[in-house]
Order: structure tokens, then C-alpha cells, then sequence
């Protein structure tokens, strides 16, 4: 993991220095640009395989950045933004960034994401080769629905039963919402009568086990006032 | 005693056999009138026992007196009168005796009469006034007049024997209007008493208008009157002088006065029965002092007070614009308007009347001051359309830039907190470090993340409350929501010493709202309670439907002394407690009402005691489609099939 190169864009120096230093510590090597100029400079004569980008800079800002820069490379983008509202996420993650951190961002959240994005584009860019049919990937997420196992950006999770079941309901269906009372009725096979919270049970601990930022899901989301939903990625 | 009397006076039974009574006695009355007008006696006979002192033998007089004062005109001599006179104008002597001195006249001391000086007088020298003074007869006019014995003797006899037929009716008459007179005064104390208080009742005929039972009274006297006056006067005498409906009926009773009888007696029950309600009806109006106030004359005066008041108010009270030129511009360029009109009108019609030419001049200067108001008014309406827009214009520029502050300033509070952060973050790693060292380490940690937090909270809070926040409105099963935000709570609320008690209806209450933006509203309530419950009490979540509403509240005991009030702590970085020592910003609420609202909600706090309420409510949305579910299903299992 270690030989990975990660390229680290903002135009304020001092983040720059502290997301160096973090990154360094943990064996990466690390190139710094200051505008998004400068950035795509880097890429063209540099070999990367991660990008961690802000968004508010002087001359090229990060969003049009990550535009230019996909269309001609599939590295992971993660734009770094103070800009913390959902729409400001929804634009980058359409603008082709694979995440999106906010600042301020907790260090070893920052490393967790960098590495599970550098692991997903790394080893599982081999992985897919060997993925068979009964495989759900998303994400990260590869559940092998044959052998009834989980794996997160590589590594394998273990499951219970339930949490097993309510996965592959909700993963099955990406993108659908399934009330608490559906995913009782359908996982338990059982008349549901007041279960929200031993569903939320289950679903709190499902989302520990594949969420980096559990309290901030990426992948299993609580539609509010109506259900549980898996995002499709 | 008293009690008991009244008690009695009040009852049911002694009221309805009062009224029986009153309406009794008024229909024997009326019998009695009518049997006694029947026998066409003169009722004087009652009240006057002596003939020649009655009205009937006045006028007997006053008829005598006029044929002798004729004799001047006619010269002839009286025939067939029932009494002896003597008359000389000055030249001849007439009279039917052939007697000229006074002193034969005189002895009949009970009709004498004599003319003095033109004017006739009786025994006592009062004069008695006749329609006939003529000036002729002044000075030299001589005249006796007395009526002969026999004559008064045989009236006297006739006047007693008619006193006697007619006394009974008229003792029975008069008793019966007596009684009937106290009972009414009776019932009219005790009407609208009732045994169990010593408040007036009013009955449903009391809620008309007043005037209506004056005028059903009034119109109802009247009629009975008159109708009654006719059939016992003119009607009996005459016949068929009442042409009721185009129906002869009265002839039926001229000739049998049994049936008229009857026919007196129902109507005036009726009647009785009539006007005795309606009486009671307007006293007991007045008892309970609704006399004037339920009126026509009074609601019509009252409405037109007020209307008067309130145009007055409105035409005087000039600093109605003291801040606003325009309107004032307008108010008095139209205050103008109207009174150059009506004194243009005035001056057009009184011309019209008096020289017709003239009459073009007040048209002519209407019309100018039709084009004076409407280009007056036209330039106001653009000077306050520009200002109008002017002011919206600078209102969005200012919410703009109010915006674009909070975006910069969260950026440029956001960007050196990073740095911190991070470095601290590094810092921490750093080898060797002392004890010391690592606890301010953790200190500076644990207070950056706490700005952190702090900064997000002001953001969303200032973003909600300029109104530019972006709202992804569903419908929403709120119950579900508050049971999903209990279970993601769920891991704090094992460990608080506190339980949750819920009551939702049964079936789920649906409303619009963004899902998001609720969960931070129930997120940050019951954190609230969770921070500042007493431990080892419960926090109480109901949910009812009131009126189409949805209300939730949230009510819990609270750990400490609430000294603050409900407004108070809705103020931005307020905090329940005033130490502010432990975790949280004290933005909680005012994130959680500000969110409300936005969700179309209101949200409010009340406090008594140590006990402390939130109640939140929306507005009810209708459920969503069944169907759309039952498709929903459908689809999931036709996937499911296809997988398998």
C-alpha cells in the first residue's frame, strides 16, 4: 500500500502541510499543488492514484478541476470543501468525485477514506475479474450472495443471519426504500407490531461494520419518516 | 314563609292556572260587554242615578235650548216638545204655556233654564255653552225653558229599570276586569320565574325583534278593538257592516245572538291568549334588560354609530400617514376630488333649476377636475411602483449578501479550524510528549471539535432563517420518524437513567415535510431532554390529531431550576442551564423551531413548574396512496422472481 501516490490540492498551504504530514506518516507518497492548475500540471507528468481536492480555489477551482480531469482519468477524486450543505455534496459526487469530505474533517476519518478509496481502486480493480455472477457490488460493498460473505473494500466482514438478510434485501433493491416494517416481515418472516428500533438495532450495527463515519452513512442511509434505503452508487 | 310563597308563585301549575284564569276573566268580560251592549241600554244609568242630571237629559236640554233659539229665525210656535218655554226677541212673546214671567218656570227647580244676555244658564247662573251664541240675542233675548214633571218622572223610572237590567253585567264585567287586572300584574311579576334560581327565563318568542311584539300587539289591540267595537256597535245594529272575506257571517248574528256569544267568547280567548304572551314576552325582554338592546331601531342605530365612528375616525385621523407621503398625496388629492364634486354637483343642479345656460360651466370644470385627479393620482402610482420596486430590489441584494456573508464566513472560520485541527491532530503523535503535555493536547481537541460543531449548527441555522435553504418535501409517516430518531438515539437513551413513553395514534399520521430537516428537529428536542431530564423520570411523546392538525409534544421533567422563560430560551445561544458547562451550544432549539417552520410547522415551549413542554404541529397531509404501495410490493417480489 505504501508505493501509492497521492496528489493533495488546496490553496491554503498550512492544510496542505498538516494532510502531507498525515498521509506521509502512513507511508504514501505525497505531491502538493496549490490551484487546480496546477494540479492537472501534476497529473500529466505524474503517476497518481489518489486526488484529494478543495473547492474553493484561485485560478481553476476544484469542481472544474475534476471535470477536466475525468475525462481522461479514472483515479479517485475526493474533494475537500467547506462547503457542507447536501446540494454542494450532490454536485461534486455528480461532477465525478467519488467523495466528498467536509471541512473541518477529523484527521483519522480523512485517512480512512483516503484508504479505502486507494484499496477499492487498487485491489479491486484486479477483484472484478474474478467477480461471479451471484456478486452485488456497490461501492465497496461486494456481498458473494453464494457464500453469503461481505467484503468492504476488500476485506472481508462477518455478518449474523439477520444482518446478513437485511443486507442483501436492501442491496438487492439499491436505491429502494424499505420501512422497517417491510424489512421485518421480509427478514423474519414475521407480522411486524412495533419493531422500529429492533430493525434500527440491526441496522446500526450493519452500518459499523461497512461505514467508515457510521453516525455520516455513505452506503445505508435512514430515509426519515419513511424507511431504510441502501444508496445506489 | 316567604320562600315558600314564592316557590308557590313560581310553580309551573300556579302560572299556567293564573293565565287560565286571566283569559277567563277577559272572555266573561267581553261576554258581559257584549250582552250588555246587546239590551242597548245607555250605561250612564250605572254611574248616574238621577236623570236630570245625566248627559242623555243634557243633551235633551241642549236640543231645547237650540228649537227656542231657532224661534228667532223661524217665528212660529214649538210643537210636540216635552217641555214649556218662553222666547222674546224683543218684538213678539212665544210659548207653548202662554206664561212669560220666570217665576212659573223657576218652580220646575230641576229643569229650569234661562237665557241672559245671549247666554243660557241654568238655576245656579252657570253658563252653559251651547255651539249656538248668537250675537243677536245679546241683551234684549228673553228665554225660560223647564221640563214638566211628568216628563223627567217617566225617564227617571225608565233610567232605574234600565240600571237594574243592566247591573249585573256590569258587576260581573267589573269583577272580572279586576281580577283579570291583579292576575296580569301577577304573572307579569312571576313571568320568566323559574323555582331553581332568581334569574328571568326567556322563551323562544322573546328572541324577536321588539318592535315585532309591539307591532303584533299594537296591530292585535287594534284589530280586536275595532272588529269587536263593530260587531257590538254599528255591526249588531246594522247588521252586516263587517264584510269578513267577502263572507256575510255577521248577519247570522244579528239574528241569533246566542252564536255572537260563542263568537265574542273564542275570539277574545284567543285574543286573550294572544296578548297576554306577547305582553309577558316584552316584560320579561325588560326584566332581563333586552328590551332596547334586541331591537331594530337599536341595531340599526347601533350599526350606524359604528359605521359613522369608524368613517369619521377614518376621515379625521390624519397621522393614519404620517410616514407615508404618497398615501397622503393620494388621501388628500381624493379628499379634494369628492368635495370639488359634490359642491360642483350641487352648484349644476341648482343652475339647471334657475338659469339653464349656465348650467354647462359646473360640467365643464367637473371635467377638468376628473383630468387634474387622474393625472395627479397616474404620477403618484408611478412614483410608489418605482419605489416598490427600488425596495425589492435592495431587499434581495441585502438577502443576497446576507448569504453570501454567512457562505464566507463559514469558509474563513472553517479553514484555519482545519489547520488546528489537523495539526493538533499531528501534534499528538509527536514523540516523546509529556503527561501534560497530552492532556492540553486532549483539551485543545476536544474544543476544536466542539467550534467545529458549533460552526455547523450557526450555519444551518443562519442558512434556515434567511430562507435560502433547499426543502426536499415528502410525505412523511411522522410517527415513523420520531420512532427512527428514538432508535438512532437509541444507544444514549439505554444508557440515561431516563425511559421514553410514547403514545401515537394507530394508524400512521402522515405530513409533508423534509424527512432531513425533522429528524434534526426531533433530534435536537429529545437530545435536549436527554441532556436536562431528572434522572428516573420519563419523557412523555404524544401525538393526536386536532382539526386536520398533527401535535406532537414532548414533555419532561427538568434537572434543574427553570429560570428563564420560553422565549428566552429560543434566543440563539441560549442554554438551559446557566453554568453552560457541559456539551452542546445551546442552538439545539432554536435549530429544531427554525427547521419547523421551515416544514411548515409551529413550534412552541412551554414551561410550569420543573415541567418542561415542546409541542410541535403541522399541518395533517392526506395518507399516501395504498395502491402506490401495493405496486411498490408487487415490484419488489417480481425482482425477487427474476433473481431467483
Amino acid at each position: 500500500m505504501g508505493d501509492a501516490r497521492i496528489l493533495v490540492v488546496d490553496d491554503d498551504r498550512e492544510i496542505v502541510k498538516a494532510i502531507d504530514k498525515l498521509l506521509t506518516m502512513e507511508g504514501y507518497e505525497v505531491l502538493k499543488a496549490y490551484n487546480g492548475m496546477e494540479a492537472i500540471d501534476a497529473l500529466t507528468s505524474n503517476d497518481v492514484q489518489l486526488l484529494l481536492l478543495d473547492i474553493m480555489m484561485p485560478r481553476l477551482d476544484g469542481l472544474s478541476a475534476t471535470m477536466r480531469i475525468r475525462e481522461k482519468r479514472n483515479i479517485p477524486i475526493i474533494l475537500l470543501s467547506a462547503k457542507s450543505e447536501d446540494s454542494d455534496k450532490i454536485l461534486g459526487l455528480t461532477m465525478g468525485a467519488d467523495d466528498y469530505i467536509t471541512k473541518p474533517y477529523h484527521p483519522q476519518e480523512l485517512l480512512a477514506r483516503v484508504k479505502s478509496h486507494l484499496r477499492r481502486y487498487l485491489v479491486l480493480g484486479d477483484a472484478v475479474n474474478h467477480l461471479s455472477s451471484t456478486d452485488i457490488i456497490i461501492g465497496g460493498l461486494i456481498l458473494d450472495t453464494a457464500a453469503k460473505q461481505l467484503s468492504v473494500d476488500g476485506d472481508p466482514v462477518k455478518l449474523t443471519a439477520t444482518e446478513y438478510k437485511i443486507l442483501e434485501l436492501l442491496m438487492r433493491h439499491a436505491g429502494m426504500v424499505f420501512s422497517a416494517e417491510d424489512i421485518y416481515e421480509r427478514v423474519w418472516n414475521e407480522p411486524a407490531y412495533s419493531i422500529e428500533n429492533t430493525v434500527m438495532v440491526h441496522i446500526r450495527r450493519i452500518r459499523e461494520k461497512i461505514e467508515i463515519n457510521p453516525k455520516e452513512p455513505n452506503y445505508l442511509k435512514v430515509v426519515w419518516g419513511i424507511g431504510y434505503k441502501i444508496e445506489k452508487l | 314563609m316567604a320562600t315558600k310563597s314564592r316557590s308557590f308563585r313560581v310553580h309551573k301549575i300556579t302560572k299556567a292556572v293564573i293565565f287560565f284564569i286571566i283569559i277567563s276573566s277577559f272572555v266573561v268580560a267581553m261576554v258581559q260587554l257584549q250582552l250588555g251592549m246587546q239590551k242597548n241600554i245607555n250605561p250612564e244609568c250605572l254611574i248616574e242615578p238621577e236623570f236630570h242630571k245625566s248627559m242623555v237629559f243634557n243633551t235633551e236640554v241642549e236640543d231645547a235650548m237650540r228649537l227656542v233659539s231657532l224661534i228667532a229665525f223661524q217665528h212660529k210656535e214649538l210643537e210636540n216638545v216635552p217641555f214649556y218655554y218662553y222666547f222674546n226677541s224683543g218684538s213678539k212673546d212665544y210659548s207653548n204655556i202662554g206664561k212669560s214671567d220666570r217665576a212659573f218656570y223657576e218652580q220646575y227647580d230641576r229643569s229650569f233654564f234661562y237665557m241672559e244676555e245671549g247666554v243660557w244658564k241654568d238655576r245656579e247662573n252657570t253658563s252653559r255653552k251651547t255651539d249656538f251664541g248668537y250675537e243677536i240675542f245679546r241683551h234684549k233675548t228673553v228665554a225660560y225653558i223647564a221640563f214638566t214633571d211628568y216628563y223627567l218622572d217617566i225617564n227617571q223610572r225608565q233610567w232605574d229599570r234600565n240600571r237594574e237590567l243592566l247591573l249585573p253585567n256590569a258587576i260581573i264585567l267589573l269583577a272580572s276586569v279586576l281580577i283579570g287586572f291583579v292576575l296580569i300584574i301577577l304573572s307579569c311579576i312571576v313571568t320568566g320565574r323559574e323555582l331553581q334560581d332568581d334569574k328571568i327565563h326567556l322563551m323562544n318568542l322573546d328572541k324577536s325583534y321588539t318592535e315585532v311584539l309591539l307591532l303584533a300587539l299594537g296591530l292585535g289591540v287594534g284589530l280586536f278593538v275595532s272588529g269587536i267595537s263593530d260587531i257590538l256597535g254599528e255591526g249588531i245594529s246594522l247588521g252586516l257592516k263587517m264584510d269578513l272575506f267577502g263572507m256575510d257571517f255577521l248577519k247570522i248574528f244579528s239574528t241569533d245572538n246566542g252564536s255572537l256569544t260563542i263568537f265574542i267568547a273564542v275570539v277574545s280567548a284567543l285574543a286573550g291568549v294572544v296578548f297576554l304572551m306577547l305582553v309577558h314576552s316584552l316584560i320579561r325582554k325588560w326584566r332581563v334588560k333586552i328590551f332596547i338592546r334586541d331591537s331594530i331601531l337599536y341595531r340599526i342605530s347601533y350599526k350606524l354609530c359604528k359605521l359613522i365612528a369608524g368613517a369619521s375616525r377614518y376621515l379625521c385621523y390624519g397621522d393614519l400617514f404620517h410616514q407615508a407621503s404618497y398615501a397622503r398625496n393620494l388621501y388628500y388629492r381624493q379628499m379634494c376630488f369628492l368635495v370639488l364634486t359634490i359642491t360642483n354637483t350641487t352648484i349644476a343642479v341648482y343652475l339647471v333649476t334657475k338659469l339653464v345656460w349656465w348650467a354647462i360651466l359646473p360640467f365643464v370644470i367637473e371635467v377638468l377636475v376628473f383630468v387634474w385627479y387622474t393625472i395627479g393620482n397616474r404620477h403618484v402610482y408611478d412614483m410608489i411602483d418605482q419605489e416598490i420596486k427600488k425596495r425589492t430590489e435592495e431587499q434581495m441584494k441585502s438577502e443576497r449578501m446576507k448569504i453570501e456573508l454567512i457562505t464566507n464566513v463559514s469558509h474563513d472560520l472553517k479553514t484555519p479550524l482545519t489547520s488546528i485541527i489537523s495539526f493538533v491532530d499531528l501534534l499528538s503523535k509527536e514523540e516523546p510528549l509529556t503527561e501534560a503535555a497530552r492532556d492540553y493536547i486532549r483539551i485543545i481537541q476536544e474544543k476544536s471539535e466542539r467550534l467545529s460543531d458549533i460552526l455547523t449548527d450557526l450555519f444551518d441555522l443562519a442558512k434556515s432563517t434567511s430562507g435560502d435553504m433547499a426543502l426536499n418535501l415528502e410525505n412523511i409517516d411522522l410517527g415513523k420518524l420520531i420512532r427512527q430518531t428514538l432508535a438512532e438515539l437509541d444507544d444514549r437513551i439505554t444508557d440515561s437513567e431516563i425511559t421514553f413513553k410514547i403514545k401515537f395514534p394507530e394508524l400512521p399520521v402522515h405530513i409533508n415535510a423534509d424527512g432531513n430537516k425533522l429528524y434534526r428537529v426531533f433530534q435536537n428536542i429529545i437530545d435536549n431532554a436527554l441532556k436536562y431530564t431528572l434522572g428516573g423520570t420519563r419523557v412523555y411523546i404524544d401525538m393526536s390529531l386536532i382539526e386536520e392538525r398533527v401535535i406532537v409534544s414532548m414533555k419532561n421533567i427538568a434537572s434543574y431550576d427553570m429560570n428563564f422563560t420560553s422565549q428566552e430560551i429560543l434566543q440563539r445561544f441560549a442554554r438551559g442551564d446557566q453554568a453552560r458547562t457541559s456539551e452542546g451550544n445551546g442552538l439545539g432549539l432554536s435549530i429544531a423551531e427554525s427547521y419547523t417552520k421551515l416544514c411548515g410547522g409551529d413550534f412552541q415551549i412551554e414551561m410550569e413548574g420543573d415541567m418542561f413542554k415542546v409541542y410541535l404541529s403541522f399541518e395533517q397531509a392526506s395518507d399516501p396512496v395504498v395502491m402506490k404501495e401495493t405496486i411498490r410490493n408487487d415490484a419488489i417480489a417480481a425482482i425477487e422472481v427474476m433473481a431467483e
